[in-house]
């Protein structure tokens, strides 16, 4: 492929086109899939999920075509080395939830966030985590009786 | 149908009679004046955030808490807009053209109670309409059939699709993906599962919760994460113009006042617009009504009470559809009409008729946040500026555990943490490319209204899917919604053939 052909296939809309395109493809095949269930006169279950999958795929069509007609900038990344470092550490944020001691958890996360995100003051990475802990504690547990994960 | 009686007047009365009632408005107004200055923090962000906080409580103290940071949240926009540049909330662009010109000329207190006066008087001015209006079109909405609500919530959802970001396209995408999300679990007509690939969790959809504070709160924060620490400067909050020059100030513009409201309240009314075309409509209406001796753009007083009286008339506005229709006119209302329905309320045609009590109760809480949303920021005005201070390692990882803890207290389910982590990276990658979330959102609650009126409509009518254009109503709503896509398509093109033009012009000279 050309430099010019594959610049033009790295445009922002063909790119995000082509995604809704694979993603409706995907989601028309699911929703083709979807059980009829008992037959009576009503539409069957995959009308609507069938008109939005069909929906989507033709937005990705309308977008990667007018992404290849008008120039425009090529396609950058979506998310930068420090909010993927950030995004993994909110993924075992979420997944430590159910599993670890929310203070624990809390006085973890809120540290080790700040020092992703170039936060060097000792006594904001100490005091920070602490209020935080006890603001959700106080607030959460005890002024709205939720029931967090605790180990004792 | 006589829907405000006596009896309902004196029930909503009496539900003012709890102190407690006061405390959650307040501390509300707080919330939302927080979330609503903080860049990156938004009203709807705060209000899902809540939102499962209020599930134990009755629906007199849930809404009490929801409805202070609607009003707080929708006016606090606009300190970032004076003292930085940079609105809050959409809604508050309009601002920045008058208020930050006003806050370097050194009359950044002055702007600001105009800004706060202005949302006041704007959102009592939708108040009394909603009073006047919503049992009207109650009554109408009792006519109503499926047809017309299925066109109602398909206006709503384009209308959002449509206007809320640039791309037309993009909009419809984010929309239809929305309604696929709210068809995920066992169809309520056959039984059948849709979109579950075997997981039992997802039988009873998808929890709207989790989704929504993901949407709002988690997708901002990674967007945010990319800063290290506030990147601006406020300006100072100086000692100048007192509540009584700008009282006055209002007396002066108050046909400026009075139309800014009827605007704002009216574009609240039609589902899937919002503050942000309210107030650039109403401060345009302002500019073409330029009196000798006003500058506009240079720090203009009647411009700036134009936009912030509009944008906050849009909640009043807002609550009518909400309240007679049940069709949500803005994200916050798509999150106030799941608070309601999880206190076993349902908006609607028949809300008025059975919850009249209710309905006086919403409408007075609303004056008592607006009064709240006044005496909380006008003594705290000053430290305005320091909220604008707060550094983003702060605000990020805070907001992530109350994020997360919020979802989880929903219904203690490991599961609806990870639908907030999925749907909080799905809203990231969509603000990064310019998709409006705002249409998910509005797709995930209308979604369920929309797939039961097409069917009910269907049915009723032998599968004649031609009823739509048909029925009067719903083909009235039908040809303006049509009318509207193409006027607005046209003038974008019109819009980007005169830049073109004007681009070519100044290369040529």
């Amino acid at each position: 492929m050309t430099a010019q052909g594959k610049s033009t296939l790295l445009r922002e809309d063909v790119v995000i086109g082509l995604v809704l395109v694979g993603l409706g493809v995907a989601a028309t095949i699911a929703a083709t899939g979807i059980a009829q269930g008992p037959q009576q006169r009503t539409l069957p279950p995959n009308t609507v999920p069938l008109i939005c999958t069909i929906g989507l795929l033709l937005c990705g069509v309308f977008l990667t075509i007018k992404g290849l007609l008008v120039p425009q900038k090529a396609i950058g990344l979506p998310i930068d080395s420090r909010q993927f470092s950030i995004l993994i550490l909110f993924i075992a944020f979420f997944l430590a939830f159910e599993h670890v001691d929310f203070r624990l958890l809390i006085l973890v996360f809120v540290p080790a966030c700040k020092l992703l995100m170039g936060c060097r003051s000792w006594p904001q990475l100490i005091i920070t985590p602490v209020v935080t802990m006890l603001g959700v504690w106080g607030f959460f547990v005890q002024l709205f009786k939720v029931f967090l994960p605790t180990w004792m | 149908m006589d829907v405000i009686t006596l009896a309902s007047l004196s029930e909503g009365f009496a539900v003012l009679s709890d102190p407690w009632i006061y405390v959650l408005i307040v501390f509300g107004s707080l919330v939302g004046l927080v979330f609503g200055a903080t860049p990156g923090l938004t009203a709807p962000a705060a209000i899902a955030l809540i939102l499962p906080i209020t599930y134990s409580m009755g629906i007199h103290a849930s809404l009490a808490l929801l409805l202070g940071v609607y009003v707080s949240g929708y006016f606090s926009g606009s300190i970032p807009a004076i003292l930085i540049n940079t609105p809050g909330t959409p809604g508050n662009a309009a601002t920045t053209l008058e208020g930050y010109p006003m806050a370097r000329a050194g009359r950044a207190n002055e702007a600001l109670t105009i800004a706060v006066i202005s949302s006041f008087i704007g959102v009592a001015i939708s108040v009394l309409l909603l009073l006047t209006v919503a049992p009207v079109m109650a009554r109408m909405a009792l006519t109503f059939t499926s047809v017309e609500y299925f066109a109602l919530a398909v206006v709503g959802i384009l209308c959002v699709a449509g206007i809320s970001q640039g791309s037309l396209i993009k909009g419809l995408a984010a929309a239809f993906f929305g309604i696929l999300v709210s068809t995920v679990g066992i169809d309520g007509t056959s039984g059948v599962p849709r979109f579950t690939f075997g997981m039992p969790e997802l039988l009873g959809g998808i929890a709207i919760i989790p989704a929504l504070i993901g949407l709002f709160a988690i997708s901002e924060m990674l967007v945010q994460s990319r800063r290290r620490t506030t990147a601006v400067d406020a300006l100072p909050v100086d000692s100048g113009g007192s509540i009584l020059s700008v009282i006055g100030l209002h007396v002066r513009h108050r046909w400026t006042v009075l139309k800014s409201g009827l605007i704002g309240t009216f574009i609240g009314l039609l589902p899937g617009t919002g503050p942000a075309i309210a107030s650039w409509i109403a401060y345009g209406d302002a500019m073409r009504s330029k009196q000798p001796g006003e500058q506009f753009g240079k720090g203009e007083a009647r411009g700036l009470i134009a936009c912030e009286t509009s944008n906050n008339a849009v909640i009043g506005g807002a609550m009518i559809p909400l309240l007679t229709l049940g069709i949500p006119g803005d994200p916050v209302t798509a999150i106030l009409i799941g608070a309601m329905m999880i206190q076993g309320v349902e908006p609607g045609p028949f809300f008025l008729r059975d919850h009249s009590g209710l309905f006086v109760a919403i409408v007075l809480m609303m004056i008592l946040a607006n009064i709240a949303m006044v005496a909380t920021f006008l003594p705290l005005r000053r430290l305005a500026a320091k909220i604008l201070k707060v550094p983003y390692h702060l605000i990020v990882p805070v907001v992530v555990v109350v994020a997360a803890t919020a979802a989880y207290a929903v219904s203690y389910s490991a599961f609806d943490i990870l639908l907030l982590g999925v749907f909080g990276f799905i809203g990231f990658l969509m603000m990064t490319n310019g998709f409006p979330v705002a249409a998910v959102v509005l797709g995930i609650v209308l979604g369920p209204i929309l797939e039961k009126n097409f069917r009910n409509a269907l049915i009723a009518n032998n599968m004649d899917v031609t009823v739509f254009l048909t029925r009067p109503i719903s083909g009235l709503i039908f040809f303006l919604l049509a009318a509207t896509i193409v006027f607005m398509q046209v003038r974008k093109i019109r819009t980007a053939r005169a830049q073109r033009t004007l681009t070519a012009d100044t290369a040529q000279h």
